[in-house]
């Protein structure tokens, strides 16, 4: 998988990086706001929200729907702009959306117009990284990677949503970027499907090194994903807890089925609806 | 259910040389879909039916043939229309008004609406022009631009493009107003420049809005032409319909609706065809 050419200075890029211990992704008290519909009043979406991504590391946001995951993640994206505080990847300020933060929506949002190939391609065409063969060739090996060899010529109205998923994958992955966002990408998916994306999202990011944020509000999703889960208390939405998760990546099902993952998965929840339930003094604390 | 679905199969496959075994027919409804063919039948017999009361009607001289001709005395107007052969001269007249008009709007429209599509202030300074023609009977201005432009081709043009116009302008631009603002932004995540999105996300998704608003234009196109004829031409079938008309040559006014829609199915169904070819990639279509 990592014959392509154009990783390997990359590659030598991230060790570089990493052995200067220079944090990758960093927010330091970042608040983000927006005005209230209808008037000039603003709303608290994150607040003081302190986070700290390494080259490879692998985090989840969960919290409960409306606490600002996602407005976070956008501020990542470029999205949105925050109103205090840092929020730096290599130790300079998010200019606005750019091709080295690749996206994974929750909708696949691909093009329909377009072949599955040409939706992978499509980041690699608008930043004219790569020549068009190249970006086809590109294309295919990513869809290879994901497992979609040979259905790079249909339309995405042809192709299942796990199917779908699998391409917006391949397509945020196409642009090489610095750092993968995704936002819930298989929250619409059934759950066998999305738990078979989940090992193939593990090994995926462990072939290719990649350093991901993760949305989501599915506490076992978290577990299974992540390196370090954060948990965001309600809104205005702020990181209560952040829980380090035992196991290498990439990961297999059987993880799912070991006590251990049941109870990291009770920790999670005992700080999601402790919070929920309105016990905000923990959040010095558990800090 | 078999059974009668090969009853029904029969007088299709009759004609098939051999007899028409059990494996053949099944063979035979793979290649043509029963649906399509049925309908097919069940359209076509509709016509013919519709012909047939329409001859019936005309042959029991419920009415006197001047005011109502068979279908049989439409078809001798149309041989006499050809043999005298000024026919020629209307059909090109009202051809040529009726594309250059359209292609007009087309050429103006199309870029127009995905100006005011795109830019909001675009928009709201063309709509209030936009909604005051587009309320306004645009065939009641047939009067004004023929003491502007004379009663040659040019009024007439001038006539299809009005009607022609708006359906594509309008179409156009909310095809661009109602893109999905997923891909919108997946190619803003992208880094995608305005000119790129533009050109990827709203060109390509505005095609289907901007054939069925060429497809609408295509009837108000054919209004306009026989609407602008009618006030006052040299030639064109509308013109061709009125004299007719006037003279209770019924059977030829008849043969001049029939080139219209002719005309205006011709030139649907064409679109729909290059419709359909842009939009491959839609499930319906496969």
């Amino acid at each position: 998988m990592r014959t392509l050419s154009s990783t390997a200075g990359h590659d030598a890029a991230h060790i570089g990086a990493g052995a200067a211990g220079e944090a990758h992704l960093e927010a330091r008290d970042v608040v983000i706001e927006y005005p209230k519909p209808g008037s000039k009043e603003m709303t608290t979406a994150v607040e003081r929200c302190d986070l700290t991504l390494d080259r490879g590391d692998f985090v989840c946001l969960v919290g409960p729907s409306g606490c600002g995951k996602t407005t976070f993640l956008n501020a990542v994206a470029g999205f949105v702009k925050i109103a205090e505080g840092a929020l730096e990847l290599d130790g300079r300020p998010i200019p606005g959306p750019g091709p080295d933060r690749a996206m994974v929506f929750q909708q696949a949002n691909l093009l329909p117009w377009r072949t599955v190939q040409a939706n992978v391609s499509y980041g690699l065409e608008l930043s004219r990284k790569a020549k068009k063969p190249a970006a086809r060739q590109r294309a295919d090996e990513l869809l290879d990677l994901v497992g979609l060899a040979g259905v790079g010529q249909q339309y995405p109205a042809q192709l299942s949503g796990g199917m779908q998923a699998r391409v917006n994958l391949a397509r945020a992955l196409a642009v090489d970027p610095e750092i993968l966002l995704l936002d819930e990408p298989f929250a619409a998916i059934d759950a066998q499907t999305r738990e078979v994306l989940q090992v193939e999202l593990l090994r995926v990011c462990a072939a290719r090194e990649v350093t991901a944020l993760f949305v989501t509000h599915d506490i076992a999703e978290a577990a299974f994903l992540a390196d370090r889960v954060c948990v965001f208390s309600p809104r205005p939405g702020r990181i209560v807890k952040e829980i380090t998760v035992p196991w290498d990546r990439p990961r297999s099902h059987e993880i799912r089925r070991t006590p251990e993952f049941a109870q990291l998965c009770d920790e999670i929840a005992d700080v999601l609806y402790g919070v929920k339930a309105g016990v905000g003094d923990e959040k010095e604390g558990s800090r | 259910m078999s059974a009668t679905s090969s009853q029904m199969q029969a007088p299709r496959t009759e004609s098939r040389p051999g007899a028409p075994s059990p494996r053949a027919q099944r063979v035979s409804r793979r290649r043509l879909p029963s649906w399509l063919s049925e309908q097919r039948l069940i359209g076509v017999g509709a016509v013919v039916l519709a012909l047939v009361v329409w001859e019936v009607a005309a042959l029991l001289r419920l009415k006197p043939k001047l005011t109502l001709p068979g279908p049989f005395d439409v078809i001798d107007a149309f041989k006499s229309l050809f043999e005298a052969g000024d026919i020629w001269v209307d059909l090109w007249t009202s051809a040529q008004e009726l594309l250059i008009g359209l292609g007009l709007a087309v050429v103006i429209g199309l870029p127009l609406g995905l100006l005011i599509g795109w830019y909001k202030r675009a928009a709201w300074a063309l709509n209030p022009f936009i909604n005051f023609l587009y309320a306004t009977p645009r065939i009641a201005l047939t009067p004004l631009l023929i003491i502007w432009l004379g009663i040659g081709s040019s009024s007439k043009i001038a006539i299809v493009f009005l009607m022609a116009f708006f359906p594509v302008i309008i179409n156009t631009a909310q095809g661009v107003q109602s893109l999905e603002q997923g891909a919108v932004r997946v190619a803003r995540c992208f880094g995608a420049s305005d000119l790129q999105l533009f050109r990827t996300v709203a060109l390509p998704g505005t095609v289907p809005f901007v054939a069925s608003g060429i497809r609408l234009a295509v009837g108000q196109a054919l209004i306009g032409v026989f609407v602008a004829e009618l006030s006052g031409a040299q030639h064109g079938v509308g013109l061709m319909m009125s004299t007719a008309g006037q003279q209770f040559q019924t059977a030829t006014v008849f043969a001049g609706l029939f080139i219209f829609a002719a005309a205006g199915i011709g030139l649907t169904s064409l679109l729909r065809r290059v419709e359909n070819h842009f939009a491959a990639w839609r499930p319906s279509h496969d």
